[in-house]
């Protein structure tokens, strides 16, 4: 079970949250042509060994988007941020 | 306006439940009553201000505390987002316009259930996250979190008694999971709304 400190709640457990993919994905510019630059952004993922940035959705507490670090090798949790306060 | 009928009426029928001898748990649905979201967005804190003034509120609060004046309880359930119990929408809705916030009307959309006891507190360990003990859940405390993956409002009235508002649809399968976890404290279950 992770435990994820919710910036607004608190310590909550994993199954309040629902994932909400990589957080470093970011969308190319809305004219954008070169259909391999949208093909990369819709379906392909780096699937670190390690440390990484994820969307969670605390879908039965605040109902806020946070952006988690994450350990992918054994769960460590680190910090937790409001994804709207992280530019 | 129409009669709201009890979701929890074929779930809490009065009596005692579960182990002979001990009523650990009492269990009891409360009367609706007025209950209004009201949201924004970025700088809510600054205009939700002039809603919760005429209603003796000087500030939006946090999210741990509620805040009460008079029969009103506030909750701040996100950054952007209240509840205000005990009032309705049309006494928030001209300054709601007036500061860009929306105001919701959610009285027919929960249903509120109390527990009173001494297992009131072991009880929940069992059923949510939020750590409840006394020194990190004390009087006044409450927490927006998920029972049976449902989200529900949980606030401490006292230290053996806590309430719960409950999404309506959601309410007789969570409370029917409430019961069923609740009976080897021994329940009693009271005469609530019909
Ligand atoms: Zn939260």
């Amino acid at each position: 079970m992770i435990r994820i400190n919710c910036p607004v709640c608190g310590l909550r457990d994993e199954t309040e949250f629902t994932y909400g993919g990589d957080a470093n994905v970011k969308r190319p510019a809305m004219d954008e042509k070169d259909p391999k630059v949208w093909m990369d952004y819709v379906f392909n993922r780096s699937n670190p060994r390690g440390d990484h940035q994820e969307y969670w959705h605390h879908t039965q507490g605040c109902r806020q988007w946070v952006i988690l670090e994450r350990n992918t090798l054994d769960h460590t949790v680190g910090q937790c941020r409001l994804a709207k306060e992280v530019k | 306006m129409p009669d709201i009928r009890s979701a929890l009426l074929k779930i809490l029928t009065p009596g005692h439940y579960g182990v002979s001898g001990r009523n650990a748990i009492t269990v009891r649905e409360e009367e609706n009553r007025p209950l209004v979201q009201v949201a924004g967005w970025a700088g809510f804190e600054k205009a939700v201000l002039p809603v919760l003034a005429p209603l003796g509120l000087q500030s939006a609060g946090d999210y741990r505390h509620v805040q009460r004046q008079g029969d009103i309880s506030c909750y701040r359930i996100a950054p952007d987002r209240l509840l205000l119990r005990g009032i309705g929408l049309t006494a928030v809705m001209q300054a709601s316009e007036e500061a860009g916030i929306m105001a919701l009307d959610l009285g027919h959309a929960r249903t509120v259930v109390r527990l009173d006891g001494e297992a009131t507190a072991d009880l929940l360990a069992r059923l949510t996250s939020v750590d409840v003990r006394d020194v990190s859940f004390p009087v006044g405390a409450f927490a927006q979190c998920g029972i049976h993956h449902v989200g529900v409002l949980l606030e401490r009235l006292d230290r053996q008694s806590f309430r719960l508002m409950i999404p309506y649809t959601w309410s007789a399968s969570l409370v029917s999971y409430l019961m069923d976890t609740a009976l080897p404290f021994g329940i009693s279950v009271e005469e609530g709304m019909d």
